[in-house]
């Protein structure tokens, strides 16, 4: 059988993940299809409660464990040093709230999309990437039958800090799913160029 | 990569999930989602029970993410840990490579230069998309 050559590695892309968080019904599973170049896939992970994702369960009978299913799709950037972005749809229940630190680990930024018919709903996920300094933008998903609000009135009722993107969106369409990744890693870069905003001052 | 050799359902749900694994509930390589796998030439496929052919046949095609794996047999109904000792196993034998992964938080000015690249690729991947909230004019 033939070797492959040993000094022709296979160019594999560095992989960066990307979660895309909201309440029930929202459109995350469209929008992680929308924009993913493969079929949408449910994948899942064994999940650990907050604070605990490295430690070993071993005769810890109190810390728990679950199985979460997340939309998963990836974009591949190809080059000399090709990159793939990792999509996760991740579920924005409550029931989950002990385990946002495992979803969210190693994530370049976060997509919170919106219904302003049920903006509660984003509140559990809101809070988490506030609490961790996880860049993120809210994009409003606009459904058919809704009323269009101002970006600044979604802010104004998420009670958003100043700096954070706010913008409308269709989860349907491809583009306007890129427009929004594409915000969120500007916002990130921003963010990772001025690290006072995240540490609230002195450098 | 077709959609049908994925999605057919071998009678592999038949056998109870951890039976797939001798009732080992731990990877030996922690394998978490976003970990890339590609296949060795080494592997012989006629050993391997069909789930773990499966991920090497894929991994073949291109290098593949642990969550991808995960995702397509999922659809067989295979249990994430079951997918992950049997990756692992398959990384052992030498089936399946693990390729390293980024040191991750390596410092503010590795992800700087990280999210450049990808916002770089992103502008020529979608070029005529402009971001928004509040970055219209960049």
């Amino acid at each position: 059988m033939q070797q492959p050559e040993l000094d022709a590695p296979a160019v594999v892309p560095e992989t960066l993940k990307l979660v895309v968080a909201g309440g029930f019904g929202v459109g995350k599973t469209t929008f992680v299809g929308a924009v993913s170049e493969i079929p949408p896939l449910r994948t899942e992970e064994l999940l650990t409660e907050a604070g605990s994702g490295t430690d070993s369960l071993e005769g810890v009978q109190s810390k728990t464990t679950t199985t979460v299913a997340m939309d998963f799709g990836r974009i591949t950037f190809p080059g000399p040093e090709p990159l793939q972005l990792l999509l996760f749809g991740t579920p924005g229940q409550d029931r989950f709230q002990m385990f946002w630190p495992g979803l969210t680990a190693g994530a370049i930024g976060a997509v919170v999309l919106v219904d302003t018919r049920r903006l509660q709903d984003s509140f559990t996920a809101l809070g988490h990437f506030e609490e961790r300094g996880l860049p993120f933008v809210v994009a409003v998903n606009e459904f058919d039958d809704t009323h269009r609000y101002e970006p600044a009135e979604v802010r104004d009722a998420l009670e958003l800090s100043s700096d954070v993107p706010v913008m409308p969106c269709d989860a349907r369409l491809a583009d306007s799913c890129a427009g929004v990744l594409m915000t969120v890693t500007h916002y990130a870069l921003d963010r990772s160029r001025s690290p006072q905003l995240l540490s609230g001052g002195f450098q | 990569m077709g959609r049908g050799d994925v999605w057919l359902r071998p009678a592999v749900s038949e056998v109870r999930p951890y039976g797939l694994t001798g009732g080992r509930t731990e990877p030996t390589h922690p394998l978490p989602l976003e970990s890339v796998l590609t296949a060795t030439a080494a592997t012989a496929r006629p050993d391997l029970v069909p789930a773990a052919a499966l991920a090497v046949d894929l991994c073949a095609q291109e290098p593949r993410t642990v969550a991808e794996l995960v995702g397509v047999l999922r659809t067989w109904d295979v249990p994430v840990q079951v997918v992950k000792v049997l990756l692992s196993d398959l990384i052992d034998v030498g089936g399946l490579e693990l390729v390293a992964a980024r040191e991750s938080a390596a410092g503010a000015g590795t992800d700087t230069d990280l999210l450049m690249r990808v916002l770089s690729g992103m502008r020529k991947k979608w070029p005529d998309v402009r971001p928004g909230g509040g970055y219209a004019a960049a």
